[in-house]
């Protein structure tokens, strides 16, 4: 034999170490090693290397399935022990898997959210190299974000950068659109302007026309398939004309287009596209003013920090022609002023728009996701610890079974492994069971998110795999405790009957059912909290009369007849005032800076603005503090301004005056004089807090929105007088009216649906914390059987021993409450922050929310109680 | 009553033959020299390890030497069962040949 050792090839040895199965890998790498030397001494390197080589087809696969038969055979047996104790013990098997497939359906309901969230506008297929032109304005004390820039932007970035490699402005007024086809006209809202260049930057599918040409040429349009079928239901729409009306006039487009519809998952969803050379704001070169939405397209990889890096020479260079030399853009600079632009990524529009305004439609917020991806992971972790609890609780009853495994020769590890498979089955079983439960919650769940989520997000395979995961994750998670506690109980002990629950593993779980109910409370405490704020809201004074205020939205036949609409309208005894103007409050307003007339200096004080008739404070309920509203006839007077209390105070502050009224004030191009004070009222929502706002006197021929207050009484048949008014006058208009405090209401549709899902969150968390508690409950009264038995026979009445079980587990309950007040108390105080005007947390939402989870808690638990109580001593006594 | 097959004949038969010597490397050579078949490493090993599993061998290890890389050889060995096994299947073979003539080796 030769003395020195010939190593075979080293890459296939270590392959083989690698696959070679665990316990006899060190021998057979030792026996392939000698048989290698062997033919290495007898007939050679070559061959000796090629016999090697050769073991990985003709010996490793035969081993290895040797291995993995075995472990069949065991998994078989795991498989056969839990059917049978699923079969055993129905009620503690359904309480488990239901549990924790409710958990799961959490998580996979806000898998489906999130993965839908996160789709936005990935539908264009240069959308990594989109980016939205954002615009910063302010002065020293605020700043707003604007999603918008102005229109002569575009432009200038795709002909000064050649990184720019194309731009289009997308371009939406703020009035409603009517578009008239020969017999039929509706009021449309998603009706954008566009540049050609739309279908360069976007990828919106034309199914008919040219995209290159469709909009090049002025009053041209393309509709969607959905509202072409809308408005030419059995015919070919292409080349022929609809009557577009939008505010103004009415102009005829030729339609040159069918779009396919809009995906939902689209930050902007439009119903027309007309080509934006037909408005003539689309030539505009003022660069301050911010109307149209621009988006760019920029080269691949190129940083867009880069580009953002020259904006501010850009600005200077178009803004300062603006300017005159006494009065330069450095010196508005100088004053704290700020006019700034940046590049917002496609792809972040709708999760990442919070504190930008003016977008095209309500984005989504990424803070809700996390908060509702928190919430479902802590639901799941409640029911995991359900799971861990009911497992451990019930570990007499497998203490057997594991005595005898054990008695047998079963390691730890292998009983480790036993109820790690056990709990991992159970896991892909609850899964199933998910799946189906949240495809029958869908449709409901959509209703509450205002989303179209779809099962298919779910069933690919892609997500398929990571589920699957996901169940064993689960699986493990909730598996891992007990089974390293079972597998650690000493077999002699419990053949010999001397099995205890160790008191050290009851206060974990004891901790586990606080942890539970500590959810609970703090779920609850926040549906309290929020309904409660929601109630505030409802219930504030909001300075105008919300109930009993009808609003309609005006056309342009119905601005040509306005008087003569009034005095109709004014006719019905019921009908106290009407008034048109140009917002109203819960709608869109616009914002200027206003500066004492006559000096320069001075920040000036940025206003919300709207224009409307005399008779608009008197529509609305608005009380006058000091001066007047409008006279009826405008033209004798100098331009006038009626402020609200806090633009006056903001005016008196920096300009130092005493009164207000008699002042002027101007935004550089025409000077005001403030007639009159209003007292504040909300024209925003109460997220904000009442800011200063002006009122100027409506243009002619002017006004969106006719406002016409009502007495309470006789409302139905008012409101069908003011209809067959309306059509007398605009027969063949849409008419579209509400009531003020409704459009005001749309402000909270975003709490409210938060409100409603918190409360559902709570309901189920409590439901599963509930399931582990019965589950306990009749663990604890099963081995108290006997102590109970001999309480009854020496007099114990039955209320006795059902208090004494229940008070057990009232103490836990309150111990959770005093656990989850601070926090509550915490959290909800940080969402309230978000209002301006919001209500006290009180003591009684945290007393009432306790005590509710705490009768839940008592409640499953007195099922048990009363039965064991009720029972025959002589039965428990003769368990035995 | 369960038989031993063929291949666990020849195998338990080569091992209680090598006596002290019976490791995966020797018994697949013994095998190899008897029996016209090539045996490879990953069939006697499968063999070996399942009939230690079903009781009727043991196993224990031994030194390790320089010719096996320093790694420690593994010795098999016949239990009761194993022997018994084998007495059995003697015996069944014995009663299942006796008086057939035809069949009767030419010697």
């Amino acid at each position: 034999m030769p003395p020195e050792f010939r190593s075979p090839p080293k890459i296939v040895r270590r392959i083989l170490q690698k696959i070679l199965p665990g316990s006899d890998n060190h021998f057979l790498c030792g026996d392939f090693d000698e048989i290698y030397n062997d033919i290495f001494t007898e007939k050679g390197p070559a061959a000796a290397r090629l016999w090697y080589c050769y073991q990985l087809v003709q010996s490793l696969p035969r081993i290895i399935a040797h291995f993995i038969s075995w472990r069949i055979v065991m998994f078989m047996n795991f498989l056969k022990i839990t059917l049978r104790n699923l079969k055993r013990h129905k009620g503690y098997s359904f309480i488990n898997i239901a549990g924790l497939a409710i958990g799961m359906t959490f998580v996979l309901a806000i898998v489906v959210f999130i993965r839908h969230e996160l789709s936005y506008d990935r539908h264009h297929e240069k959308a990594p190299q989109i980016y939205r032109m954002n615009t910063i304005l302010g002065n020293s004390d605020s700043e707003n974000k604007i999603a918008a820039a102005s229109p002569a932007v575009a432009e200038a970035l795709v002909n000064e950068y050649p990184e720019v490699l194309q731009a289009t402005r997308i371009f939406k007024t703020l009035t409603a659109h009517t578009v008239k086809n020969r017999d039929q006209s509706f009021f449309e809202d998603r009706f954008y302007y566009a540049d050609p260049t739309v279908f360069e930057v976007f990828s919106f599918p034309l199914l008919k026309g040219d995209p290159q040409t469709a909009l090049s040429q002025p009053h041209s349009i393309i509709l969607t398939l959905e509202t072409a079928n809308k408005y030419f239901p059995k015919e070919d729409p292409m080349g022929k004309t609809l009557i577009v009306n939008g505010g103004e006039s009415d102009v005829a487009y030729l339609i040159k287009g069918i779009a396919a519809d809009n995906p939902e998952n689209s930050h902007f969803h439009f119903d027309f596209l007309a080509s934006f050379a037909s408005q003539e704001i689309s030539q505009v070169t003022n660069w301050f003013l911010i109307t149209t939405h621009t988006y760019i397209l920029l080269q691949e990889n190129y940083p867009p920090s880069q580009l953002e890096a020259k904006f501010p020479g850009l600005i200077h260079k178009h803004a300062s022609p603006l300017f005159g030399e006494r009065y330069t853009f450095d010196d508005w600079l100088s004053e704290g002023n700020k006019f700034e632009m940046f590049l917002q990524p496609l792809l972040d529009i709708h999760l990442h728009s919070k504190n930008i305004r003016a977008q095209l439609e309500t984005n989504g917020n990424i803070v809700t996701i996390t908060i509702f991806s928190l919430i479902a992971f802590l639901i799941l972790l409640i029911a995991c610890v359900n799971f861990m609890n009911l497992t451990t609780a019930r570990s007499s009853i497998r203490a057997n079974e594991i005595g005898v495994r054990k008695v047998l020769g079963s390691t730890r590890l292998l009983l480790v492994r036993q109820f790690l498979v056990e709990s991992v089955l159970l896991s892909l079983f609850a899964l199933v069971l998910a799946l189906f439960f949240l495809r029958f919650s869908l449709p409901f769940l959509n209703n509450l998110l205002g989303r179209q989520l779809q099962m298919t997000a779910l069933l690919n395979w892609q997500v398929l795999p990571g589920l699957i995961a996901f169940a064993l994750f689960t699986g493990l998670l909730a598996g891992a405790y007990p089974a390293f506690f079972l597998s650690a109980f000493h077999p002699v002990r419990i053949l010999k009957g001397h099995f205890e629950a160790a008191k050290r593993k009851s206060r974990l779980r004891y901790g586990l059912v606080v942890f539970q109910f500590s959810l609970s409370v703090i779920l609850f405490i926040g549906t309290a909290v929020i309904s409660s704020q929601l109630e505030y809201i409802q219930d504030r004074e909001l300075g105008f009369d919300k109930e009993h205020v009808v609003t309609l939205r005006t056309t342009a036949e119905i601005l040509n007849r306005k008087e003569a609409l009034k005095q109709e309208l004014l006719q019905n005894p019921d009908v106290l005032s009407v008034s048109l103007s140009s917002s109203l409050p819960g709608k869109q307003t616009f914002e200027e800076t206003y500066r004492h007339a006559g000096t320069d200096s001075g920040s000036g004080v940025v206003m919300t603005l709207l224009e409307s008739d005399s008779e608009f404070a008197e529509s609305l309920g608005l009380e006058l503090t000091s001066g007047r509203f409008f006279q009826r006839e405008f033209s004798s007077e100098s331009p006038s301004i009626v402020i609200n209390e806090s633009a006056s105070q903001r005016l008196c502050r920096a300009y130092s005056w005493e009164n207000p009224l008699g002042q002027q004030i101007t935004t550089g191009r025409q000077i005001f004089t403030i007639i009159g004070v209003l007292q504040d009222f909300h024209f925003h929502s109460l997220h904000t807090e009442i800011g200063p706002l002006g009122i100027l006197p409506l243009p002619k021929g002017q006004g969106q929105y006719m406002s016409v207050r009502i007495r309470p009484e006789n409302i139905p048949q008012t409101m069908s007088f003011i209809r067959d008014k309306w059509i007398t006058f605009a027969p063949d208009q849409p008419i579209q009216y509400s009531f003020l405090g409704d459009d005001f209401a749309r402000f909270y549709n975003a709490e409210i649906r938060t409100g409603r899902l918190l409360a559902i969150f709570a309901l189920l968390a409590v439901f599963i914390g509930c399931l582990g508690l019965f589950g306990l409950a009749s663990f604890a009264v099963e081995q108290r059987t006997k102590e109970i038995g001999i309480r009854k026979i020496l007099g114990a009445s039955v209320i006795n021993v059902a208090m004494m079980l229940l008070r057990q587990f009232s103490v836990w309950v309150l111990l959770a409450n005093i656990l989850a007040w601070p926090v509550a108390f915490y959290v909800m105080n940080l969402w309230l922050q978000n209002f301006a005007y919001r209500t006290d947390i009180n003591l009684f939402m945290f007393i009432g929310s306790g005590l509710l989870v705490f009768g839940i808690a008592n409640l499953a638990v007195s099922y048990q109680a009363i039965k064991c109580a009720v029972a025959n001593p002589v039965d428990s006594l003769r368990y035995e | 009553m369960k038989y031993l097959t063929r291949k666990e004949e020849f195998l338990l038969l080569t091992i209680i033959r090598l006596k002290k010597e019976a490791s995966l490397v020797k018994i697949r050579e013994h095998l190899n020299t008897f029996t016209d078949k090539k045996w490879s490493v990953g069939n006697v090993y499968v063999a070996l390890d399942r009939m230690t599993k079903e009781g009727y061998l043991e196993s224990y290890s031994g030194e390790p030497t320089a010719k096996r890389g320093g790694k420690a050889v593994k010795f098999y060995n016949l239990t009761e069962d194993g022997i018994k096994a084998l007495a059995d299947i003697k015996k069944v073979q014995s009663v299942m040949w006796k008086g057939l003539t035809e069949l009767s080796p030419k010697e």
